[in-house]
């Protein structure tokens, strides 16, 4: 039965201990218990699992996944409206910034794919559109529609 | 992204940049980068002020960075340009773009107001096809949304200066 490390979640093979054997005379190497594999393998790991939790931020929560914002579907920060609302994962730095990258494209796109709505100069067409256009803003921003609900999520 | 244009006043009251521009000045809304950079102000289960206020939160930090660029993108070139010579690189917040934005386009004023009433007034349900008081409210909401827009300070019920 190979010993199992539960806080890697893995099977260890059976790894024979290097000992100081007579016929290697010049080996001093003392005997490695699986508890010190178990710690140079956790070292040696480039992912570590996350463990800690994170704290919800101001306004919005946090799950198991990590820390989203915003004043979420029910406009009292009860869950987040959509995956773009996360700004902060349970993982290790690579794969956070790795979707945080994702998250930030479609963020600051803003209504530059709504070209008729797009914020204009006096001069320019669509300047009597600016009210439609703050619509736009808000439902892209996720806005919560009732001012009046506004509040503190986090204390 | 919304958080970073609901600005929290120090008195407790709320303010949301995108339904009330009328109400914001150049105070307000550099007080409110402020908060957001040094820490919101944190009010009791009464609404008191307490003296401490609430740790920096990171996501605001990031919803200020991500709120100023999706304002730069939801404008026209001209415009973007304008901006970008106009707000120096550091202060291209969310917030504070808007905020410039409204001084450029939006000016709220009284005769604004008059004239979205009387359009108000002069709505009609027997214009509406098969008198659909869908259309009708739809098309009134945003004349009020407008009106909303114009006020320069916090009106606590709509209907009294309207005179529906």
């Amino acid at each position: 039965m190979p010993p199992t490390s539960p806080r890697l979640g893995l099977n260890l093979p059976n790894i024979p201990a290097f000992t100081s054997s007579p016929s290697h005379q010049p080996m001093t190497m003392s005997t490695l218990s699986v508890t010190d594999l178990q710690e140079l393998v956790g070292l040696l790991r480039k992912n570590p699992n996350p463990t800690s939790k994170l704290a919800p931020p101001r306004v919005g929560g946090a799950n198991s996944t990590g820390a989203w914002t915003g004043f979420g579907t029910d406009g009292v920060c009860g869950a987040a409206c959509s995956s773009n609302c996360m700004r902060a994962f349970l993982a290790d730095s690579l794969k956070s910034h790795t979707a945080m990258a994702n998250i930030e494209t479609k963020c600051v796109v803003g209504l530059s794919d709504q070209s008729d709505l797009l914020f204009c100069m006096k001069d320019e067409p669509n300047a009597h559109k600016f009210v439609s256009s703050i619509r736009a803003f808000e439902e892209a921003a996720s806005l919560c529609r009732n001012g009046s609900r506004l509040r503190h999520c986090a204390p | 992204m919304e958080a970073a244009f609901a600005i929290v006043r120090p008195e407790g009251s709320h303010l949301n940049m995108l339904l009330e521009p009328g109400r914001l000045t150049i105070s307000i809304i550099d007080e409110w980068i402020q908060d957001l950079t040094t820490g919101v102000c944190a009010f009791d289960s009464q609404g008191a002020l307490l003296t401490d206020r609430l740790p920096v939160c990171p996501c605001d930090q990031i919803n200020l960075r991500w709120s100023g660029s999706a304002v730069l993108n939801s404008c026209s070139e001209a415009l973007k340009q304008d901006f970008k010579d106009l707000v120096p690189l550091k202060d291209q917040t969310g917030p504070k773009l808007f905020f410039h934005l409204l001084q450029k386009l939006h000016r709220p004023s009284q005769s604004k107001i008059r004239v979205l009433r009387s359009n108000l007034e002069g709505l009609t349900l027997t214009a509406y096809p098969g008198e659909n008081v869908a259309l009708f409210c739809h098309d009134a909401a945003k004349i009020v949304r407008e009106i909303t827009m114009n006020f320069t300070k916090k009106m606590r019920f709509l209907i009294s200066p309207l005179r529906l």
